[in-house]
């Protein structure tokens, strides 16, 4: 039950972050384009509004401002800024704001800075109605006041940091006068959305135009390869729930063997037998699909945010305040559950059914068939291996991404047929060593391989996605520090603070950049920007010069990227060539397309959906002047950039926060970002531990329940109680140590499969392969230990036997 | 009229707005246009009309503007933020075939689809607007999708200034006042589609011009209006404010306007108004008092007010008023007179919005 109800936990946790993650962006999508049905994006000229407004079909225009406020002094609380027009907008929203901010009118329209705030919000930072506070805005101080406070469930989405103001106010707080975020358009045929578009179109040069739903599922489709990932590491705990529900039940029938003869001399045929043990593990499923339910939702809360932060970290802005329970997730976990039990009960059960009435009553185990079909299962394990290779290498080439997870399903599965390759060993062992409650144990696990292959199976399994996981997250993380240590070698990096908590919304100030510019200290300072194209790859725009910090691929840094900066070309991450090859880069820009040749290609982390990187002159001449994002200073050898920072410190004190960091502790906060986005897979070290307990106890406790006359026999040749626990010992350890073993030996190259198939066929990024030695020479000792205290019960009723009743049979 | 200064003259944000002053000296074409000093101005017609086919009809077209940034206030970069809230209220009464419709449109003006003052514009909001012809007659038009009205308006009697000392009171405090004028009688004539018809309309209509700066005392809690246009050639204006406490406001006040245009101020004591006949609404629970016995004994005037359709109520966020044509049959120094008119029930209908206060 327990076994079930972790499985489905694990399942349900992760599928319900990550539906969690997706819906909230989308309710934030719908709160704002609310019912229109088209919409323009991107850095909108609001002289397009009446434009689009006077073309025929177009019932209602309304344009949205929007942006990010930090709140300085309250580190990770910020105000999502919605300016809207209350006037061409409301028949757009799908929501009403009652009380305060229906009635107030004027004040709204007249007072500079004000917003409707949340009553969350407002309660956590003390600001009430006509509340003054500061706020920071592109590195610069802003006042804003509370005019109105929103109360629960006027908004349809539960964005506590969301906040409402007038659309002018918006422009004058982002200083962002003549242009808009997005323009929502209502027509009067809302079937007619192509012939919109198509209208709009030539009117919205180098602007995205699109149904506004597009944008979420343009987030769902980004967000498809991160998921795909945890679903399928999910799915592992539903595959460790049937190996658990195989041993219990196994323990259930060995247990009641005599039960089992006497209800069969009672007339219950084969198929009841086998109907009894499908059914008692249904019975089992239930409760346990519904505390898996239960847990699972606990389990969301604590993924929610760590799903959260890499979603934000990589892709968009997104604040989960509350968790999306969808009753289909619910019902596909209960069947995932009932089916797990099935599976894992089938095979005990046809045992039940086999087991002859005579033998069973006579307390002769003899009816069990030990012997293995030793060859079947290599067959097994040789042609999972052989499909493997084959699902890998169409993932490479041209099949579709999934096929990288067939693969590693594949490898862990053919690793896991192939666990009778340990009997050899395990004979060897038994031969060899001196001690006897070794030898004696040895032997035992050989002979009873059959059902012993399953435990190891699991419970290998489950080392074998921990050592993967880990092997392949080092990998990762060596590769991404010494793409740091190559990209990121600025003396240090200024950008306005928000920037690092919640996504590149925030510019610096240009008199900053400016300042930064004049001092004599710096050697140069490069300034970076970016935006979405599409909504699809990153337009990434340096103003500087190359500093050797790229990792091209085969092609000479320095030549493509003179290029570059000249303006004649683009370089592309490995993410963007493998999703969109080598061809020229044509961007949609104001002034009509544009097509731009491959400079080069490099290494980079930053972004799974690729990025284009252009010159900044290139980018003013097509789209104009833009603000930096950020920026990179170099000083002179010698310079005191200490110094150099407090006196940018103390010059743009008043304009808000900034966060300057030396390459060092970039690097650190990096590596912090990556650390949370892999944080789901202590998760799966937890499920490896308990299916490491869980099923050593239950394996241990069916062998010295069926081998209680060998146990006794045991005694009555005159070995001691304690000599018989330490032989039940021993065999835990060498189970637990045959699983380490193996799961190590699977879990190497399930790790090449994570990082040499998974990895470029999802994302694009290069990793090299290295082993962190020291972390799996030390699981075989931790599972080992594991299993010894597992089996710590199993051992003493194996020393309590009663020699007289147990041999009573013979 | 004093109506909208309830709703629209909220405490003034910033002290900067003019206040209405007794002394100023009227000035037509001048006065017609925008007065951008002060706080809260509006622009209102309302008419008796007769289609040729003999239908008749009652309309109310009226551009409000509400001052969000006095003069002077600190200049931004964004158009959206503008100096003025721009909106109007648009009905017709369709009395033979006892329909009422009202509209209500609201602009920002921030690509020029509104505002006061350009050209020959006095006010225009889409394609609502109010023009002043060569000849200085006005120009009118507005629609609401289905119905859409047309007018030429010309003066028949000089422009009538309200009040004393050119201010009209609107509280017996002081400070609370306003500038207006009205034009009593506006010989009209134009076309009404209406029904899918264009109709060919004739009739006379009434003019009011008010603008104001200081809001209405918070214990007022509506006013009752009205406009009437007698056949013997006269006209009378009359408003009265409610107080909380169910009396009346010592500024209430009318004006009569002879028939050769002299105004005569009316004092509070010198009118006595009684209900007559209620209507409640349905749709919003407001009881008006849409029948009045109207007593002037210093003109000898003693008339009856009632109206061809009882449902003449404007449902709009955030004012809900009744706002309507009426008739009047009564005596004038003893003789018989007739006449048509417009009534005005504010505050009948949940609170009014800006009297509220603390």
């Amino acid at each position: 039950m327990l076994s079930i109800a972790l499985g489905i936990a694990v399942y349900l946790a992760i599928q319900i972050a990550n539906e969690s993650a997706t819906k909230s962006f989308a309710a934030g999508v719908d709160m704002v384009a609310g019912k229109a049905h088209v919409e323009v994006r991107g850095n909108v000229d609001e002289q397009l509004w009446p434009l689009i407004e006077r073309l025929p079909g177009v019932a209602g225009v309304t344009g949205i401002v929007e942006g990010l406020a930090t709140l300085p002094g309250k580190p990770g609380e910020y105000l999502r800024l919605i300016g809207i027009d209350v006037i061409s907008g409301a028949e757009f929203r799908t929501f009403e704001l009652s009380g305060d901010a229906a009635t107030m009118g004027e004040r709204w329209l007249a007072t500079p800075g004000g917003v409707a705030v949340t009553r969350e919000f407002s309660a956590r930072n003390g600001l009430a109605v006509g509340a003054e506070f500061p706020v920071v805005v592109d590195g610069r101080a802003v006042r804003l006041v509370v005019l109105a406070i929103v109360e629960d469930g006027e908004l349809p989405v539960s964005d506590s940091r969301l906040a409402l103001m007038d659309i002018g106010w918006a422009q004058e707080v982002f200083r962002r006068a003549g242009k808009v975020s997005s323009l929502q358009i209502r027509l009067r045929d809302p079937l007619k959305v192509g012939e919109a578009v198509a209208a709009i179109a030539p009117l919205a040069k180098g602007m995205s135009v699109g149904p506004p739903r597009q944008r979420s599922e343009q987030l769902g489709k980004m967000l498809a390869a991160f998921q795909l990932n945890l679903t399928a590491l999910s799915m592992v705990s539903l595959l460790v729930a049937v190996f658990l529900v195989f041993n219990t039940v196994s323990t259930s029938v060995a247990r009641r063997r005599t039960e089992i003869g006497i209800i069969r001399a009672l007339g219950v045929t084969r198929l009841g037998v086998r109907l009894i043990y499908l059914g008692e593990a249904l019975l089992y499923a239930v409760p346990g699909v519904l505390l898996g339910g239960v847990l699972g939702v606990g389990l969301a809360r604590f993924l929610t945010g760590a799903v959260e932060q890499t979603v934000t970290a990589l892709y968009a802005l997104v604040n989960v305040e509350r968790l999306w329970l969808n009753p289909s997730q619910f019902a596909l976990a209960a069947v995932y559950g009932v089916a797990a039990a099935l599976v894992g009960a089938w095979g005990p059960a046809a045992e039940a059914s086999r087991v002859e009435p005579v033998a069973a009553l006579r307390g002769v185990a003899g009816a069990v068939r030990e012997e293995l079909h030793v060859r079947r299962w290599w067959l097994g394990g040789a042609l999972c291996l052989l499909a493997a290779a084959a699902a890998a290498g169409g993932a490479l080439g041209k099949g579709p991404a999934w096929l990288a997870f067939a693969a590693a399903f594949l490898v862990l599965a053919g690793f896991s047929l192939l666990s009778p390759v340990l009997i050899p060993v395990v004979r060897f062992v038994a031969r060899t060593v001196p001690w006897l409650p070794l030898r004696l144990a040895a032997e035992r696990l050989r002979r009873s391989m059959r059902r012993n292959a399953v435990t190891v199976s699991a419970l290998a399994a489950a080392v074998a996605m921990l050592v993967a996981l880990i092997v392949m997250v080092f990998s990762f993380r060596s590769s991404l520090d010494a793409w740091i240590g190559r990209g990121i070698v600025a003396d240090f990096f200024i950008a306005p603070a928000a920037n690092e908590s919640f996504g590149l919304n925030s510019f610096l100030p240009d008199e900053a950049v400016a300042w930064l510019r004049a001092r004599p200290e710096a050697e140069g300072v490069d300034t970076f920007f970016e935006q979405s194209v599409d909504g699809d790859f990153t337009l990434a725009v340096v103003d500087g010069r190359y500093r050797d910090n790229l990792s091209f691929r085969g092609t000479d840094g320095h030549a493509a990227m003179a290029r570059v900066f000249a303006g004649e070309a683009v370089a592309v991450t490995e993410p963007y060539a493998r999703r969109y090859g080598l061809g020229a880069v044509a961007l949609e820009t104001p002034a009509g397309r544009v097509e731009f040749p491959v400079a080069g290609v490099y290494a980079d982390y930053s972004r799974d959906r690729g990025m284009v990187l252009m010159g900044a002159r290139a980018y003013a001449r097509l789209w104009g002047k833009h603000g930096a994002l950020s920026a990179a200073v170099y000083l002179h050898p010698g310079a005191d950039g200490t110094a150099l920072e407090r006196e940018f410190r103390a010059a743009f004190a008043d304009a808000g926060q900034f966060s300057v960091n030396t390459s060092r502790s970039l690097r650190e906060k990096i590596l912090l970002v990556f650390d949370q986005t892999f944080a789901v897979t202590e998760v799966l070290r937890s499920v490896a531990v308990i299916v490491a307990i869980v099923g050593v106890f239950l394996t241990m406790t069916a062998l010295v329940v069926e081998r209680r006359r060998e146990l006794a026999l045991l005694r009555a040749l005159g070995g001691t109680a304690q000599f018989v626990g330490q032989v039940v010992l021993c065999e835990a350890a060498l189970l637990g140590l045959s699983a380490a073993m193996l799961g190590i030996a699977s879990g190497l190259p399930l790790a090449m499969v994570l990082t040499w198939v998974v990895n470029p066929a999802f994302f694009g990024w290069t990793i090299a392969f290295s082993i962190p030695m020291a972390t799996l020479v030390a699981i075989p000792f931790w599972l080992t230990t594991v299993a010894v205290l597992a089996a710590w019960w199993p051992a003493r009723v194996a020393r309590s036997v009663e020699i007289a009743e147990a041999l009573r049979g013979e | 009229m004093i109506k909208w200064l309830t709703i629209l003259a909220l405490p003034a944000l910033a002290g900067d707005w003019q206040l209405a002053l007794p002394g100023l000296a009227y000035e037509w074409p001048r006065d017609h246009a925008l007065h951008r000093e002060f706080k809260t101005e509006w622009w209102y017609l309302t008419g008796n009309l007769r289609a040729t086919d003999g239908r008749r009809f009652g309309y109310q077209l009226t551009f409000f503007r509400q001052g969000l940034r006095p003069p002077g206030a600190p200049a931004v970069a964004s158009r959206f933020v503008g100096d003025a809230l721009k909106f109007g209220h648009f009905t017709i009464t369709d009395v033979t075939a006892g329909e009422f419709h009202f509209t209500q449109t609201m602009k920002r003006g921030a690509f020029g689809e509104a505002g006061f003052a350009e050209g020959n514009r006095v006010a225009w909001l889409g394609d609502w607007a109010l023009e002043l012809a060569e000849d200085g007659a006005f120009v009118a038009r507005a629609t609401d999708g289905e119905r859409a009205l047309s007018l030429r308006l010309e003066r028949a009697k000089p422009w009538a200034v309200h009040g004393e000392g050119g201010i009209s009171n609107k509280a017996v405090e002081a400070g609370h006042a306003s500038h207006y004028y009205s034009g009593t009688r506006l010989r009209s004539k134009g076309t009404l589609r209406i029904g899918g018809k264009e109709l060919a309309v004739e009739g006379e209509s009434w003019f009011d011009h008010e603008w104001a700066s200081s809001p209405l005392p918070s214990g007022q809690v509506g006013w009752d209006w009205f406009s009437v246009q007698l056949d013997d050639g006269s006209e009378l204006m009359l408003y009265q404010l409610r107080r909380k406490d169910g009396t009346v406001d010592g500024a209430s006040s009318g004006s009569w306007i002879s028939p050769d245009g002299t105004v005569t101020h009316l004092r509070r004591e010198e009118i006595e108004l009684k209900p007559t006949r209620r209507w409640k609404s349905a749709k919003t629970g407001g009881d008006y008092p849409i029948g009045w016995q109207v007593r002037v004994p210093s003109l000898r005037l003693d008339i009856a007010v009632s109206t061809p359709v009882e449902n003449q109520e404007l449902v709009l966020k955030p004012v809900v008023y009744w706002e309507g044509l009426i008739d009047i049959a009564g005596t004038r120094d003893g003789r018989a007179v007739n006449g048509h008119g417009y009534l005005e029930l504010t505050g009948y209908a949940g609170a009014i919005v800006g009297l509220s206060g603390p």
